[in-house]
């Protein structure tokens, strides 16, 4: 069944020009999903890595500008799109130059997929 | 433009929250805690009937703890809050069983919907149309021009400091 | 700072024709938008614009028409930044 939707999310993962790893967890960052080109650091990857995001949406939710939709982090070569979704986080990480805005609005393309996975969380 | 944006989301959660009015009578004996004799003098006379209200106070004061807690950004805390590296495993080998049920349960057994448009009913209407006329790539080049023209005079202006100084008296 | 992007676009839109303007940035995200026009949208326009834009390199940008029942959009992509206009049908 995974395999499926490994499928899925592969052919949406080779769609993006730059894009190398769809990550999605829980609110602790353990991975629910994921899919990953042979491009994509083995750090991000990692769980010490993953949790950041959860921690930094919930402290970020309290600057007074209302809940914490996405964080963006731009490095030298790489940059790492963060969308929060509760209960799942999504995580892109994609080359620095690669199209910010479309990141933004991939979540569109795996609506159905993320219902899914919506569940294997709450239940 | 981002104090103001704060400022609105604050007064905004207040009003949803309710918090406004939970807090308000909630911190006037805390104040009056000052003078402590008068909450401690008090304490004998009504200790024996209201064990009670002393529970639902400890509760309230808790509560303000709780509330106060959440409500401040501490990133130093954030350090070491994750969860650990046995539990992270488990969980995530808890995921990983429970994709497959979830997925087999959902009925759509890998028919994903597929990103591309559903298409026109008629198509010939649209082939069939006008092409794109000289006015309209005038207006869109001139238009294009004209935004670049505008983003290169884009600066940044100075209105107040970056850093300011909290409760530093 | 954005004040004359700002003005530009509601010069733009004051046209009749058009339903909405929208103008991003390289990375596709949305410097500014006016009118009908869904901001998400921002990434794929930049996206279409570069991917044109690659078709010959050595030529200026193209003007790029996406013809629609309900309208059609011009995208144009100018320096690093990328203008759309979305035209009411006639």
């Amino acid at each position: 069944m995974s395999e499926e939707l490994k499928v899925h999310f592969n052919k949406i993962l080779q769609s993006i020009e730059g894009l190398m790893a769809i990550i999605i967890t829980d609110r602790d960052g353990v991975p629910v999903f994921k899919v990953s080109t042979e491009h994509c650091p083995e750090l991000v990857l990692r769980h010490t890595f993953l949790g950041t995001f959860g921690l930094a949406a919930n402290q970020a939710s309290k600057l007074g500008m209302s809940d914490n939709k996405s964080i963006i982090c731009m490095y030298e070569n790489y940059q790492v799109v963060q969308i929060n979704k509760p209960p799942l986080l999504l995580t892109y990480v994609a080359s620095s130059d690669s199209n910010t805005g479309v990141l933004l609005d991939l979540d569109n393309s795996f609506q159905d997929a993320l219902q899914d996975l919506r569940r294997v969380v709450n239940t | 433009m981002g104090c103001c944006g704060s400022c609105f989301g604050d007064q905004d959660k207040e009003l949803q929250d309710g918090q406004g009015r939970e807090t308000d009578p909630l911190i006037n004996p805390v104040n009056g805690q000052g003078p402590t004799h008068a909450y401690g003098e008090s304490r004998p006379i009504t200790q024996a009937p209201l064990p009670q209200t002393r529970g639902d106070e400890t509760s309230a004061l808790s509560k303000i703890l709780h509330d106060t807690a959440s409500h401040i950004i501490d990133v130093s805390s954030a350090e070491g809050r994750g969860i650990e590296q046995h539990e992270f495993h488990d969980k995530a080998r808890q995921y990983s069983n429970k994709i497959n049920m979830v997925l087999s349960s959902s009925g759509r057994t890998g028919k994903y919907k597929s990103t591309l448009p559903n298409g026109v009913s008629a198509p010939q209407i649209v082939l069939a149309a006008q092409p794109i006329s000289l006015a309209d790539i005038d207006l869109i080049t001139n238009a294009a021009a004209k935004a670049a023209q505008v983003m290169r005079d884009v600066k940044v202006e100075h209105k107040e400091d970056l850093v300011v100084p909290f409760g530093v008296p | 700072m954005e004040r004359n992007l700002e003005k530009h676009l509601e010069d733009t839109i004051r046209n009749p024709d058009i339903a909405g303007v929208l103008c991003t940035d390289e990375h596709g995200l949305c410097l500014g938008a006016k009118g009908n026009v869904n901001k998400d949208a921002a990434g794929h326009i930049a996206s279409i614009a570069e991917s044109a834009a690659r078709l010959n390199p050595n030529m200026p940008a193209p003007v790029i028409c996406i013809e629609t029942e309900g309208g059609s959009i011009l995208i144009k992509k100018e320096d690093k930044i990328t203008m759309a206009i979305y035209k009411q049908p006639n």
